[in-house]
């Protein structure tokens, strides 16, 4: 009977919550017309009140990305409206891959949004998408480079093979080229053309997308799909198919396989983190995700490397504060 | 045994010439279940034993602990429409169009949807508003020709149009079943808190 009736309660949840929701909103509106609580309380709470573009952005990177809109949080000004609109565009791109299950369609979506880029360069956009929107105007205000926003759609419309990557020097170089130019991204919306402030950011973005990559091995085993390279696979004579399977086991040698991934990461990382130091003090917020990509490989290491543990889901409790702290210390 | 050597008369002569083989093929079937009733014993003992069980109506009263034990059991059905089966988040049902949290509509008239669909069950007309933007003035999705491919859903650069949660949208006419706008954005409306759960992501994948 239990089974029956937890397969009943998402429609129920959802039922009650839309109830709840609405009835929340009234009340919130109550609140906010004796301004009790500030507005933008009564914005993120109700569903129906007028969401800005930058709000939206916001939205959707709390949604998809919460440890980099933790991080994303502690810029301030400009700078943290034109990450948050940079990150948005990043995970709306980055979405499409899971969403379509042919490849034709997704090149259809890539390709739209190839067009909305040349259309806000080309000043005749008339697309109403709120993120287009917000970025036309963070791009018209930092005059940002179009060809790094082309290097992000360019990586995402070659997919990874069905088969993974041949060689682990081609995973680190999808990392890099999927991640580190949000980073040059923001550099350049903060106004800091800084030498070293670009080589932490191409080494921190491998590790990050390195550390992505690990975290959707178990994603794309539901898919049947495997992203780990081949020569890893081939070094410790382990099958595609352990990475492909519906009963996840972390047998030694998956261990094995995760732990060079991981290690190729933390060396990015450290990298990363000895170049603090030249980095200029103002870049150092825009690194923060270093803190959470560190926090990430250790969690790992506590776990023994087993991806399939559910631990690798969590959040982690104690990011939030790590962060703040690594902001007021100007480190990363 | 005593069909083998029915078996060995009627070959006659070749079991002569192979005197080996009886003996093989007797020991191939000495392996057998009885499958027949087995005749009752005689006996007083078992006699008595059947008299009382069926003066005493043993069977009956086992019967009706059997339907007891039912009724305590866990029902291996569900009460339909109160209840229901599990969903897939991924499951394709009937259609919606989705608004942003601002109440503006999603859908800009880009026609991929229109064009990808392999029934070609999705008409759209649109044209320019006042303020810029492109809208549909016309979207209908005739639901009898939609073979819920979930193509339009996946061709959306915008998400506005998804195939939701539910399931349950018969009609007595064909008519009814020929969607337009505001039925469409009307599912939206009704519908968007399931479907906004059901595409959920902790963080990126790629």
């Amino acid at each position: 009977m239990g089974q029956f009736h937890s397969s009943l309660s998402p429609l129920l949840n959802g039922l009650f919550e839309r109830n709840l929701s609405a009835g929340g909103m009234k009340k919130m509106i109550l609140l906010r017309n004796f301004q009790l609580v500030p507005q933008r309380t009564c914005r993120s709470f109700s569903a129906r009140s007028s969401l800005s573009p930058a709000d939206h952005c916001t939205n959707l990177v709390k949604q998809y990305d919460y440890e980099n809109f933790l991080c994303t949080l502690l810029l301030t000004g400009n700078v943290r409206r034109a990450a948050f609109c940079i990150r948005a565009f990043n995970i709306e791109i980055s979405l499409i891959g899971d969403k379509t299950t042919e490849e034709h369609i997704a090149l259809m979506r890539y390709k739209w949004w190839n067009d909305a880029l040349h259309g806000i360069y080309n000043e005749n956009s008339a697309l109403k998408h709120p993120v287009v929107l917000e970025l036309n105007k963070v791009i018209k205000e930092h005059k940002l480079l179009k060809r790094q926003f082309t290097r992000l759609l360019t990586v995402r419309s070659n997919p990874i093979p069905k088969t993974g990557f041949k060689t682990m020097t081609a995973m680190e170089a999808y990392a890099e080229e999927s991640t580190s130019p949000v980073y040059y991204l923001i550099l350049q919306a903060a106004g800091l053309a800084d030498v070293n402030a670009d080589h932490a950011a191409s080494h921190l973005g491998k590790a990050q997308g390195l550390v992505n990559l690990i975290r959707s091995i178990p994603h794309h085993a539901s898919q049947r799909q495997c992203v780990v390279p081949e020569d890893l696979l081939l070094k410790h004579h382990i099958p595609q198919e352990v990475f492909m399977k519906s009963r996840h086991e972390s047998t030694k040698g998956v261990r094995d396989v995760v732990f060079e991934i991981a290690s190729s990461g933390k060396i990015h990382l450290d990298k990363a983190r000895q170049l603090c130091g030249d980095v200029p003090t103002a870049a150092r917020t825009i690194f923060l995700p270093a803190i959470a990509t560190a926090n990430y490989l250790e969690r790992l290491r506590d776990i023994d490397f087993d991806v399939f543990h559910h631990a690798t889901h969590e959040r982690s409790p104690n990011l939030g504060f790590s962060l703040f702290w690594a902001k007021l210390r100007r480190s990363y | 045994m005593s069909g083998m050597k029915i078996f060995s008369v009627a070959r006659g002569v070749s079991s002569f010439l192979r005197p080996a083989v009886p003996a093989l093929s007797s020991h191939a079937r000495n392996k057998y279940v009885y499958v027949n009733d087995k005749e009752d014993a005689m006996d007083w003992n078992s006699l008595t034993e059947r008299a009382a069980n069926a003066m005493f109506w043993t069977e009956i009263a086992r019967g009706h602990m059997v339907s007891l034990a039912h009724l305590f059991k866990e029902p291996a059905t569900i009460n339909y429409p109160f209840e229901k089966g599990p969903l897939s988040p991924r499951f394709r049902g009937e259609h919606a169009l989705r608004r942003y949290p601002s109440g503006e509509e999603r859908c800009i008239a880009c026609k991929l949807c229109e064009a990808i669909c392999p029934a070609q069950a999705i008409t759209i007309e649109a044209e320019e508003r006042a303020d810029g933007s492109r809208r549909t003035t016309r979207y209908d999705i005739d639901m009898t020709k939609c073979i819920y491919c979930g193509f339009c859903q996946e061709a959306c650069p915008v998400d506005a149009i998804v195939e939701g949660p539910n399931f349950e949208f018969s009609t007595e006419t064909h008519e009814e079943l020929l969607y337009n706008k505001e039925k469409l954005l009307d599912n939206g409306d009704k519908w968007e808190s399931e479907i906004a759960s059901n595409i959920h992501a902790d963080h990126l994948y790629r």
